[in-house]
């Protein structure tokens, strides 16, 4: 018996110098700066470390569909609002939460907005235990940095210098025309939400009721991505969730996308001349909502002021 | 025993067949050496040595493959 | 709450150990779950637990490995009917008329081993090698001008199918020969054919070695907990960090390949090796880490291969149940066929001692290499890898006495370091190439890449635009030159005859313990898994 307890306690204490050591070693591969990350970590949308502490009012998050549709600048020409892109290429519910807990270091939006194409993509129980691991040694997540590793990561705090003066957009002009038929056909089916999914985004949802961000799931046009069992099961959940719902694909009046014109690969995103719509209704949505203040004026947010010039300047004939 | 050791060295001359032990895991003999070996012991022992017999522990001492030997002589 | 996760998908990355779902959840469910029944249970955890396995990674396949082993259990217990009564009935006979009578009883049950093996292999054959023969088939009426043509069937197959199969045959076999009893617990035969760790990628065992141990089984001890875990990190070490960071480079060389010159196929075709070996061997190390938890000793399936100084001994410690195999089942029933045996005789009198027994163990050896080519895959190129091994060993064995003759005439000590060097060397390359043929697709691709190896030969050296191409950068090169530089150290530890764990063991706690967490660590850090990587499947778990 006594050497069953001694067998016990040594393991105990084996498990807990390895957390410390994961933890010491977490430290260290952490990324110092946002300037080094590479594309396998989605710079672009890191740019949101860069923001000022508390500048950004509104996040997005989702997939590429979130990223060629919404505008972060038009919003701020149109209503002031201040927002940014997160989404990342083929976003899952797992990399959402660890970027939302990374902005949140700085940030603390009123609204989040989570761009629904993402809660369904499945992900395997491997990455849903490996990204699960990297929520607490971030280790896992930047192990491959021992390629770059310098004494600077042992010693030096954490300091975000870069930022992405588009806010975290992607912009697309091409165009290839996408067909409608089928497209939002009338469905009593509820597609299903992957198991990894759904535990995901119950955390996500707890997180903003937290922080006390707004949760809004919103989908954005897309022919290829989107139906009426996905949206069926969506506003299903946002009940659930008690978020608020917002189907662009439904709202043809409202958000008028053209899809011989205004898609670059087939219905699968919206190009420029989509975003143009997407933006200028999701900017209204925003400001209806009555929470959140037009910066347009606040002399702190003149570098959003310059961005916006800029952006229209390089875009001009582009954007509406 | 005498006429095993006889055998055996008509089929590979260079090994102390007396005292070694480790003539299969030792590499001492090959596996062409043990198809003549069985060849050869099938015909003056008059029996039927199956391939699931050969396996080191029957062959790695002349001791162990006389025991062997006696088996299958009286095995019927 | 919606439970399919459990039964679909997750089980697919799980036919690797090194899986997250596999290592992180389902094992420790396992040692769990088995730890707090009763003794007389944990048999049967073993037995849930290596169905629900193979049910995880093969769905309703898993109806394959039951009917294999249902039917290997009742041809057994046929078996030992027919040698019962067989015993009894020669009891009743005089000494003189045994033998006589003795024939077609035996024959008898040589009709049921027959059945069994058929059964097996004909299964084999017709869902693994159907769809190629078919197609050769087809080749051939199409070069006869013939319009018939045949449609070619596709099977799910199993994974794992050409491991248990091997198995049930041998316990068959070895039943008949009267090695084992048959067994009458239908329970202990089925974990014996379907012992979860072993299942994906062997080793193939034969009844004698695992049976009994696997039903046996007691406590987990604390000895054993810590060694299992240690033989999976050092396994994890070799697939995660050098096979694995490979990979990519393989990938663009051998299916991308027009591309490269000659120098960058050599290295390929080196590097592919490494991966084979580390991937197989990192595995193998897995499984027998798992079973070494549960107190089972499985038997070794690889022994330093790499310092074999010729194929023959090469294949003797390179997937060595299989070999092992293949050696009791094929290479001596053949040559001890009575045919052969009075081949062997007679051209022993005639061209002497070595050359005597070299016809018939040829042969025997031609079926060998056939069947192991074939093992792997169906296609020729498979094939044309089987009749390149037998082609090297066939010319060792007859160049052996004239190697012999100059080694002594010249003064050549054949022990000396730099000779077994030499050999060692020689051997590797030889196998190198065959690997080279193994990965391509197709045997003209293989020999057109082998072809450009020796009339494109420039090795510019690697500049970082060659390596951009390949997908791999100087850290990796670097990190898995280290890491082969450990197994290697290891490897070299163990030929000189000394058991590196029991050696550690021996050690103080802060030793063994910091070894432990650098291993750890190690993986952690320089595995190629995670942000850019593709986990890349088990390469034997498809042969």
């Amino acid at each position: 018996m006594h050497k069953r307890v001694s067998e016990t306690m040594k393991a105990f204490i084996f498990i807990a110098i390895l957390m410390l050591l994961l933890s010491g070693l977490s430290q260290i591969m952490r990324p110092k700066d946002n300037k080094e990350l590479d594309w396998k970590h989605d710079q672009v949308a890191h740019g949101i470390l860069g923001e000022p502490a508390g500048t950004v009012d509104v996040l997005f998050f989702g997939d590429s569909e979130v990223f060629t549709s919404i505008i972060p600048l038009s919003i701020w020409e149109q209503q002031g609002i201040t927002s940014y892109c997160c989404g990342t290429s083929r976003q899952s519910l797992w990399y959402t939460l660890q970027i939302m807990i990374d902005s949140f270091q700085k940030q603390n939006p009123k609204i989040v907005v989570l761009e629904t194409n993402a809660i369904f993509r499945y992900f395997t129980m491997d990455d849903f235990i490996l990204h699960g691991a990297e929520f607490f040694f971030s280790v896992f997540k930047y192990h491959d940095r021992w390629k770059s590793i310098s004494l600077n990561d042992v010693v030096a705090d954490i300091n975000n210098t870069y930022v992405h003066s588009e806010k975290g957009f992607h912009f697309a002009k091409d165009i290839d025309p996408a067909s409608t038929q089928d497209y939002m056909s009338p469905s009593k089916h509820y597609a299903p939400i992957p198991f990894v999914d759904q535990f995901y985004i119950n955390l996500i949802a707890s997180f903003c009721r937290e922080h006390g961000s707004k949760l809004i799931l919103l989908s954005t046009p897309s022919t290829k991505n989107w139906n009426m069992s996905r949206h069926n099961t969506t506003a299903e959940l946002a009940k659930r969730l008690e978020a608020d719902y917002v189907d662009l694909n439904l709202l043809t009046d409202e958000v008028p996308i053209d899809w011989s014109h205004d898609t670059k690969d087939k219905g699968d995103h919206v190009n420029i001349y989509g975003a143009n719509k997407v933006t200028a209704y999701v900017g209204k949505y925003l400001a209806h909502t009555g929470i959140l203040p037009d910066h347009r004026n606040d002399p702190a947010y003149s570098s959003w002021k310059k961005d916006a010039a800029d952006f229209r300047k390089k875009y001009k004939q582009y954007l509406t | 025993m005498e006429r095993l050791i006889e055998i055996l060295e008509g089929i590979q001359p260079d090994v102390d067949y007396k005292n070694c032990t480790d003539l299969i895991d030792g590499h001492r003999l090959s596996s062409l050496d043990i198809i003549s070996l069985i060849a050869e012991l099938e015909d003056e022992y008059d029996i039927t040595i199956p391939a699931v017999e050969i396996i080191p522990a029957n062959f790695n001492s002349a001791d162990a493959m006389m025991k062997m030997i006696e088996r299958l002589q009286e095995d019927l | 709450m919606d439970l399919s996760f459990l039964l679909a998908g997750c089980g697919k990355s799980m036919t690797s150990f090194f899986a997250m779902t596999f290592l992180f959840l389902f094992l420790p469910s396992c040692i769990i779950i088995y730890a707090i029944v009763p003794k007389t249970w944990k048999k049967y955890v073993l037995l849930i637990a290596s169905y629900w396995f193979f049910w995880l990674i093969s769905g309703l396949l898993v109806i394959y490995l039951w009917l294999s082993t249902l039917s290997v259990f009742l041809l057994g217990l046929w078996l030992e009917k027919l040698q019962e009564r067989m015993k009894t009935k020669l009891k009743a006979l005089p000494k003189e008329e045994r033998k006589a009578a003795k024939i077609p009883l035996i024959r008898e049950q040589r009709g049921v081993v027959v059945l069994g093996v058929v059964l097996h292999i004909g299964f084999l054959l017709v869902i693994k090698y159907s769809g190629f023969i078919i197609d050769n088939v087809n080749t051939l009426f199409k070069m006869l001008d013939s319009p018939i043509r045949a449609g070619v069937p596709s099977y799910l197959m199993p994974i794992g199918i050409s491991f248990f199969s091997l198995q049930a045959v041998s316990y068959i076999i070895d039943v008949y020969h009267g090695l084992v009893k048959a067994d009458r617990n239908f329970f202990r035969l089925s974990l014996f054919m379907s012992f979860f760790p072993q299942i994906v990628e062997g080793p193939i065992c034969r009844y004698s070695q695992t049976a009994e141990q696997l039903w046996q089984v007691g406590t987990i001890r604390y000895h054993n907990l810590t060694f299992g875990v240690q033989r999976i990190l050092y396994g994890m070490m070799k697939k995660i960090v050098i096979a694995d960071r490979l990979n990519p480079m393989i990938e663009n060389i051998f299916d991308k390949s027009n591309n490269f010159d000659g120098g960058i196929i050599a290295l390929g075709a080196i590097c592919y090796t490494i991966q084979l070996y580390m991937d197989f061997s990192g595995s193998m190390d897995a499984v027998i880490g798992v079973a070494e938890i549960f107190g089972v000793t499985m038997p070794e399936n690889f022994q330093r291969p790499f310092f074999s100084r010729n194929i023959s001994e090469f294949w003797k410690r390179w997937h060595i149940s299989l070999g092992a195999w293949f050696r009791d089942y094929i290479f001596y029933p053949v040559t001890t066929a009575k045919k052969m045996k009075n081949l062997t005789s007679s051209a022993r009198k005639k061209i002497g001692n070595h050359f005597g027994p070299l016809l018939a163990g040829s042969i025997a050896l031609f079926c060998v290499w056939f069947c192991n080519g074939l093992w792997h895959g169906a296609a020729w190129s498979f094939i044309f890898f089987g009749m390149y091994h037998f082609m090297w060993i066939l010319l060792e064995n007859i160049t052996a006495p004239a190697v012999k003759w100059t080694n002594t005439k010249l003064h050549i000590n054949s022990e000396c370091l730099a000779y077994r060097i030499m050999q060692i060397v020689r051997t590797a390359l030889l196998v190198i190439i065959g690997e080279l043929f193994f990965r391509t697709n197709g045997f003209q691709a293989g020999f057109a890449l082998f072809k450009r190896i020796f009339t494109q030969f420039s090795f510019t050296g690697l500049d970082a635009r060659t390596l951009y191409k390949l997908g791999i950068d100087w850290h990796d090169l670097c990190i898995v030159g280290v890491t082969l530089l450990i197994v290697f150290v290891v490897s070299l530890i163990q030929e000189k005859g000394i058991v590196v764990r029991d050696a550690l063991a021996k050690k103080n706690i802060a030793v063994r313990w910091g070894i432990l967490y650098a291993l750890i660590l190690y993986i952690i850090i320089f595995g190629a898994y995670g942000f850019g990587y593709i986990p890349v499947d088990p390469m034997y778990a498809h042969f």
